[in-house]
């Protein structure tokens, strides 16, 4: 079960994904995970950052790209459109899938070499069709097991580039997303959603803006009806790490969730 | 106009039988005109009276047989040859029976002294009586068919000029309906793509959205007057930048400073709409760091030449300017351009003003539109 799960994930083709706007840059990477034919290995806002991302020698393994034809950030009507040119033009081994609200773009992109398109509104059955068309084209090379998935995000300018075992817990604010690390706190372009789908094996969602990394809870506290949890690398007296407030209506499930993989404690 | 135009053409029509009774008289005084010469000359009473009863005989026949002929011929729809060739016959036969007639009679009663001198042959006596039929075929052609050729090339030139000026009309008004800004399909479907995306992880917003998205289809698919009041746009205006705030959380913020005054003012459908587009697109969404702001301010202001208010909206932005305006942001100016000029003649006007730290544009516009609305509109 195990080796067959393992397989699954080594056949899984790598995404970037390229939207301008937060619920359809979300949308479309829950979209993609959960079609199970691929993983996204980042959600960025502009071509510029993808440039980056795509170049960077420390940077990740890309099999496609879905980018938007209009990019709102970058000036002209089809800027997203004219950043696959260009990357096609310069030969590089990533495939590009465009979205685009109407089709005759898409031929448009056809011409250019782009090989396949995404109507907008973005559906389950659109995306699988499209990654099965495209794993059909393209047989993902299987790739080594130190290929993991990382998680791009970003500290003023500069891209970053994180393990997920490195992150404590992403926190959701005032419609942004934070990791944070012992090196410190990143923004992301990606919902607490889109991210619970890429990783919710490790990370579990205690509240509507916390999604935790249960490896690296540290303390459970318990004052009358609030629950909050201490994730880091210390305890909270040694201060580093963050707090974090769960749900009243998850308080019960976290804890029975973290005791299952504990011992030491006498259940109640 | 229009109602004007109708009655105008009324009057033609009307005309006709005015014009039937006038031809009838410029004939009668012709021929009388004629007598009268002839008696003068030769102070002949009994020739003068013979021409007289002789040509209030042979004209009405020749005339009213040349009047059947000429609406059997336009029944017919012959051409203006075939209608010639048609009446010089008719006159010549007419004439040349007259003549003969006239041969005969001056030949038994020489007593009514047909003729000045001696008898004269038939033969000459057809012939120039077939030649004096043609001299009244051009008699009857001046009296009856040259006013209507007349009044028929005026009635012409009316119409044509009356279809040049409803088709103007219709032009105007079908440029108004395109340049009318709408919702545009991109717009929509992007919309929906949120969403659709926002439906799991915030179903509140996702409900939100949608009835933005439905107040807006709304007011844009219902195809109502050029003009609406102030007030009814900024709220249309709001549900705009509502949807555009969700889909570019932290990158587009809006602000509001709308004078209640100026809240009645009426203002073309939509007409802010593309500098509002402009601003997010061209403006808040190109900087590359920090929030995106754009404000909408609306208010009255007095022009003491005219000593009227006029009302003045402007659209600003942080964004980082533009030289030269990109091909898409042009088409939406221009529109807004081209509508308040359609509608306010040179009352009306759009400035941008554009630097490194934002844009901003300004509508100016009277706050009555009289003759341009009037006829633009109608």
């Amino acid at each position: 079960m195990n080796t067959t799960n393992n397989s699954n994930q080594h056949d899984r083709l790598r995404a970037l994904v390229v939207e301008d706007e937060w619920p359809a840059r979300n949308y479309l990477v829950e979209l993609i995970e959960a079609s199970g034919l691929a993983e996204v290995v980042g959600a960025l806002s502009d071509a510029e950052q993808a440039r980056e991302v795509l170049h960077a020698t420390a940077g990740v393994t890309v099999d496609v790209v879905f980018v938007d034809v209009q990019l709102a950030g970058s000036p002209g009507d089809r800027a997203g459109l004219d950043w696959a040119r260009e990357e096609i033009a310069a030969g590089q081994p990533f495939s590009f899938v465009v979205a685009t609200a109407f089709e005759s773009h898409a031929i448009e992109a056809f011409e250019l070499g782009v090989v396949d398109y995404l109507l907008k509104p973005f559906s389950e059955e659109r995306v699988k069709h499209c990654l099965t068309r495209l794993r059909s084209r393209h047989p993902v090379a299987p790739t080594s097991t130190l290929d993991r998935l990382r998680i791009v995000s970003r500290r003023k300018k500069s891209l970053v580039f994180l393990d997920p075992d490195e992150i404590w817990a992403f926190e959701a604010a005032d419609r942004m997303t934070f990791a944070h690390t012992e090196h410190g706190t990143f923004d992301l372009d990606l919902s607490l959603t889109a991210i619970e789908t890429s990783f919710g094996r490790t990370f579990l969602r205690v509240h509507r803006s916390w999604l935790v990394n249960l490896k690296h809870v540290k303390e459970l506290e318990r004052e009358g009806t609030e629950t909050r949890l201490f994730v880091g690398n210390r305890m909270s007296d040694a201060g580093q790490g963050v707090f974090v407030q769960v749900a009243r209506d998850r308080a019960q499930e976290v804890r029975d969730l973290l005791l299952a993989n504990s011992t030491g404690l006498r259940r109640a | 106009m229009h109602a004007g135009s109708s009655t105008d053409t009324r009057d033609i029509v009307l005309a006709r039988g005015y014009r039937r009774v006038l031809g009838v008289a410029f004939v009668v005084v012709l021929v009388l005109l004629q007598v009268a010469v002839q008696f003068l000359t030769s102070h002949d009473r009994v020739r003068a009276v013979t021409q007289l009863v002789y040509l209030s005989v042979e004209l009405p026949v020749l005339m009213g047989a040349l009047s059947i002929g000429y609406r059997w011929a336009m029944r017919r729809r012959l051409g203006s040859f075939a209608m010639l060739c048609l009446g010089v016959l008719t006159a010549g036969f007419i004439g040349a029976v007259f003549g003969a007639l006239i041969w005969r009679l001056a030949q038994s009663f020489p007593m009514l002294r047909f003729h000045a001198g001696s008898s004269i042959e038939l033969s000459r006596a057809i012939a120039f009586s077939t030649t004096f039929g043609q001299l009244h075929f051009g008699l009857w052609a001046l009296a009856f068919v040259f006013p209507f050729a007349v009044d028929g090339a005026r009635l012409r030139a009316f119409e044509v000029e009356k279809h040049r000026i409803e088709a103007e009309q219709l032009r105007s008004k079908a440029e108004l309906v395109t340049l009318r800004a709408n919702l545009e399909p991109h717009f929509l479907l992007n919309t929906l793509n949120a969403i659709a995306g926002l439906v799991v992880e915030d179903p509140t917003e996702a409900r939100r959205l949608l009835v933005c998205l439905g107040d807006l289809l709304r007011d844009a698919l219902h195809d109502e007057a050029e003009l609406q009041p102030l007030e009814k746009q900024i709220d249309w205006l709001r549900r705009y930048a509502e949807v555009l705030e969700a889909r570019y959380p932290k990158a587009v913020h809006f602000s509001w400073e709308v004078e209640p005054a100026a809240g009645h003012a009426l203002i073309p459908r939509l007409l802010l709409q593309p500098l509002v587009e402009n601003a997010v697109k061209h403006g808040a969404l190109r900087r590359s760091q920090g929030e995106g702001h754009i404000c909408v301010r609306a208010s009255l202001v007095h022009d003491a030449t005219a000593n009227t208010d006029r009302l003045v909206c402007s659209i600003g932005d942080n964004g980082p300017g533009f030289q030269g305006p990109a091909r898409d942001a042009a088409f939406g100016l221009r529109a807004v351009r081209r509508r308040l000029e359609l509608k306010y003649g040179t009352s009306g006007a759009l400035h941008i003003e554009s630097s490194a730290t934002g844009t901003c544009a300004t509508v100016e516009l009277p706050l009555a539109s009289p003759e341009f609305g009037a006829s633009a509109a109608s």
